[in-house]
């Protein structure tokens, strides 16, 4: 759990998949509104239009970012997970198409009626690259492994809600829960509790991460420190996760994967062929890249909490909510998010992405729309008047405060576009650039007025980690918002194990975002991803990664 | 000879120190630490405690130096926060690339740097001398990061002739290297002009050309060998500023260096790893000028003999 360089202030891995997959070039997800149903029928489009996969081959994939080691218990590097999800089985998954979490090594999967008990079924047979038995014991060791103190795993939290988990039968693992936990057959889609072979972690020990043994699609092959890993097709490959509707072996040879951090030099690799996959395409050359036939572009979602303003509720001039309130009308957020975004996205509405679990299209739609007219109606109702140079002020206060944001075009203009729009209702907003670290530490800090931050994540959960009480001061409630209301829906949805109620809860939850305005989502993000017209069969997960298995070239 | 070496030494000693001191101090004042950094989903503020004080980082700045320096003294620079290794096997791992890319950066600066500027002293006030001074002034002014990129867009996008990124085999090093190399050229070729310039008009270059010696072996013979004793002090110095500009190149070109992990590390806030790769280039810098100045001593005995009589 790391963030995403690029994507700034706290763009979080908590979990794979919940909205979709990306359109071809064809399409525009740029349109306002909630992306599912628009992003979903250009999915069908970019399938239908790749003709048969061919077997062989090999692709090069650059990054802009490194990764830390490749266990899949130790890592705590977001690209590390993509790197990883080409070797290693996630026991569950989230659909591509749909969001919904499916069998992925396990082949079937059972909660008890009461919530407690968790059956995971192997397919029989399956086997690790090095030829030992990935068998009930073998997952057992792994999830094991994750909360081995001596380890210190980053995930082991998320085994907390565990209490025991045992072998029944040579393909059968039970997991028994401390009590019910709606957010654990999420965290059993994470590649980070992906089985491990026992053989490899005994020889190795630590350093597994640099030999790392799966029952993956792909066998790790080599890596060069801070450059490249390479890794090469599992011929014996034979359990691929259910929806993806084939069998047998992966159809590429080889996938290198380059950490090439300048976003320049990555497209230039990707225009010489070095690459065929550029992750994070620079948002200025999208509409060049999508009118060049040698080129693609593909918008690949990021589930969980949408790229929002944070109001901090504790400070000047957020605390008052009428405030908050004439923010929401005062932006626009459609200009934002094709100016400084490059249109790749949606405008968003809620505080969670759409096809997150729990996602409520009545509240994205229900968003306030701009109206300048409205907002200087609530700022003059609550006793904001015009002063010298335009600027509101109220009992010889102006009404001015920073926006704290990074380096960087795209910052910079999202800056600059707010401080253009909130000019025009009497706000004088400053811009405040400090480095990313700097950002983070005021955002957990409480002490910035005014930021944004978004949050990666495939469970609704993510509210509770930036709108708990618990979640105030060196945690994630960047907006310092307390209400017990909030808290008390937000506990009861952890343990409600009935998806419909769980969904009836966090949409309360939404609403009551949407009223007290701590948070104003405005951009449901997707990662561009360019590449080379032979690339073919890209499937992302909620988290814009892909694992490999259908990806093919000509 | 002996006397100085080790005051020099002494003197080296003392700005590593110094060096590590600033760093460790800065590091802890700039705002952001590699808890909040590290933070993941679901934490909580008892969370964050506990990752301060097992990371060390809740004792006091003084103790906490205390602790590294000791274990600094023993070759264990500590390990890294976010990849979880030993920083020493971390910097071995990038070491060789940046050495690699500064020695060839150098190399390249120092032959073309004599040959432009031997030229453009004998050439004074031609075409050849003007051309040259301005293409040093160029070197010296253009940012790499900007430079770095018009190479990549023209010999590899356009030309398609050299890789653009990546360290594989000694074409992947030419575009690296040349961009890093383009300040000290700048550098090396000024000082080697005014030198020889300087050389030409000394009485015993008259004498050696009234005695009969050709222009060639007057130059060579004479000017240069004499004029190029400074350019060792030029060298060792770009050499220290080589390593730091290393750091903007190897991004540019994805190029596996201790540059790119240092920048990973301070974005990270990971203390160790930063403190230990500024504290290996401080060290670098400071050999590299105490072994210029120790051969320096050696090449000219006139200053030679005055360290003698001062030691």
């Amino acid at each position: 759990m790391r963030f995403v360089k690029t994507t700034g202030a706290a763009a979080f891995a908590a979990a794979l998949a919940a909205a979709v997959v990306a359109c071809g070039s064809s399409g525009s997800a740029g349109s306002a509104g909630s992306g599912a149903a628009s992003t979903e029928s250009a999915t069908a489009v970019a399938t239908e239009s790749e003709g048969t996969p061919k077997d062989g081959g090999s692709l090069t994939f650059a990054l802009n970012a490194g990764w830390d080691t490749l266990d899949p218990a130790v890592s705590a590097f977001t690209f590390a997970r993509q790197i990883m999800l080409f070797m290693f089985d996630p026991l569950l998954r989230h659909d591509p198409k749909t969001g919904k979490i499916v069998p992925g090594l396990a082949k079937s999967y059972d909660v008890s009626a009461d919530g407690k008990t968790i059956t995971l079924e192997l397919p029989p047979g399956v086997k690790f690259h090095d030829g030992t038995d990935c068998d009930a014991d073998a997952v057992v060791a792994s999830l094991e492994r994750v909360t081995d103190p001596d380890l210190k795993s980053p995930w082991a939290s998320l085994l907390a809600p565990v209490d025991r988990i045992s072998a029944d039968g040579p393909t059968t693992i039970k997991i028994t829960l401390k009590g019910p936990s709606a957010p654990f057959l999420d965290a059993l889609t994470q590649v980070n509790l992906a089985p491990v072979s026992p053989t490899a972690v005994k020889q190795e020990g630590k350093d597994f991460g640099a030999h790392p043994v799966g029952t993956g699609p792909f066998k790790f092959s080599e890596q060069t420190a801070g450059q490249s890993v390479t890794v090469v097709r599992n011929p014996d490959y034979a359990w691929p996760a259910p929806f993806h509707d084939a069998t047998g072996p992966a159809h590429l040879d080889k996938i290198t994967v380059r950490d090439v951090a300048e976003d320049a030099t990555r497209m230039s690799l990707l225009k010489t062929g070095e690459i065929d996959i550029a992750y994070q395409a620079l948002a200025s050359q999208l509409s060049a890249l999508k009118a060049n036939p040698k080129f693609r572009v593909l918008l690949a979602p990021r589930s969980g909490m949408p790229r929002s303003l944070v109001l901090n509720t504790k400070l000047f001039p957020f605390s008052d909510p009428k405030l908050r309130e004439a923010i929401t009308y005062a932006i626009d957020k459609q200009q934002i998010v094709d100016t400084a975004w490059g249109g790749a996205g949606s405008v968003a509405g809620s505080v969670l992405t759409p096809g997150m679990p729990g996602f409520s299209s009545a509240v994205a739609e229900a968003a306030p729309k701009r109206d300048v007219a409205k907002a200087k109606q609530i700022l003059a109702a609550a006793g904001w008047t015009p002063g010298s140079g335009g600027v509101l002020t109220k009992d010889g206060k102006k009404l001015s405060f920073s926006f704290v944001t990074q380096p960087g075009t795209t910052f910079q203009l999202e800056g600059q576009l707010l401080q253009a729009q909130l000019k025009e209702v009497g706000i004088d907003l400053k811009i405040a650039s400090k480095e990313q670290a700097a950002v983070l530490a005021d955002l957990q800090g409480g002490k910035a007025p005014f930021t944004d931050m978004l949050f990666a994540a495939t469970d609704p959960d993510v509210m509770y980690t930036v709108l708990a009480t618990d979640s105030i001061g060196k945690a994630w409630n960047g907006a310092s918002y307390s209400n017990p209301e909030m808290d008390d829906l937000l506990t009861r949805a952890r343990t409600e194990i009935d998806p419909d109620k769980r969904a009836a809860l966090y949409e309360q939850a939404q609403k009551i975002v949407a009223r007290d305005n701590p948070y104003v989502p405005f951009y449901n993000i997707s990662v561009p991803y360019a590449t080379t017209a032979r690339v073919h069969g890209l499937e992302f997960d909620g988290q814009a990664f892909w694992d490999g298995y259908s990806a093919w070239v000509d | 000879m002996a006397a100085y070496a080790i005051r020099r030494l002494g003197l080296s000693a003392i700005v590593v120190v110094g060096v590590s001191i600033a760093v460790f101090m800065m590091l802890r004042l700039v705002p952001g630490d590699p808890v909040s950094v590290m933070l993941s989903q679901g934490s909580t503020a008892q969370d964050a405690a506990a990752l301060k004080h097992e990371l060390g980082l809740d004792r006091s700045v003084f103790a906490q130096y205390e602790r590294y320096a000791g274990n600094a003294l023993t070759g264990d620079l500590g390990t890294s926060i976010r990849l979880h290794e030993p920083v020493a096997r971390l910097i071995g791992q990038r070491l060789p690339a940046t050495l690699e890319l500064t020695v060839a950066s150098l190399a390249l600066a120092t032959a073309l740097g004599v040959l432009f500027g031997t030229l453009s002293a004998v050439r004074h006030g031609r075409l050849t001398d003007h051309l040259v001074r301005v293409g040093s002034l160029a070197g010296v002014s253009l940012p790499s990061f900007w430079l770095g990129l018009m190479l990549i867009l023209l010999f590899g996008v356009e030309l398609g002739v050299l890789p653009i990124a990546g360290r594989d085999g000694l074409a992947s090093l030419v575009l690296p290297a040349v961009t890093l190399a383009m300040v000290p050229l700048g550098i090396i070729t000024r000082m080697v002009r005014s030198s020889v310039l300087d050389a030409l008009r000394e009485d015993y270059i008259r004498t050696a050309r009234a005695k009969g010696l050709g222009a060639a072996r007057t130059l060579f013979g004479h000017a240069l060998r004499n004029s190029l004793i400074p350019l060792v002090t030029v060298v060792g110095v770009q050499f220290g500023t080589l390593l730091g500009g290393a750091i903007i190149v190897e991004t540019v070109f994805a190029w596996p260096g201790v540059g790119s992990l240092l920048i990973d590390a301070v974005s990270a806030r990971d203390f160790p790893l930063v403190q230990g790769i500024i504290l290996m280039i401080a060290l670098g810098f400071v050999l590299v000028n105490l072994a210029v100045d120790l051969l320096y001593a050696v090449l000219d005995p006139r200053i030679r003999d005055s360290m003698e009589t001062a030691a």
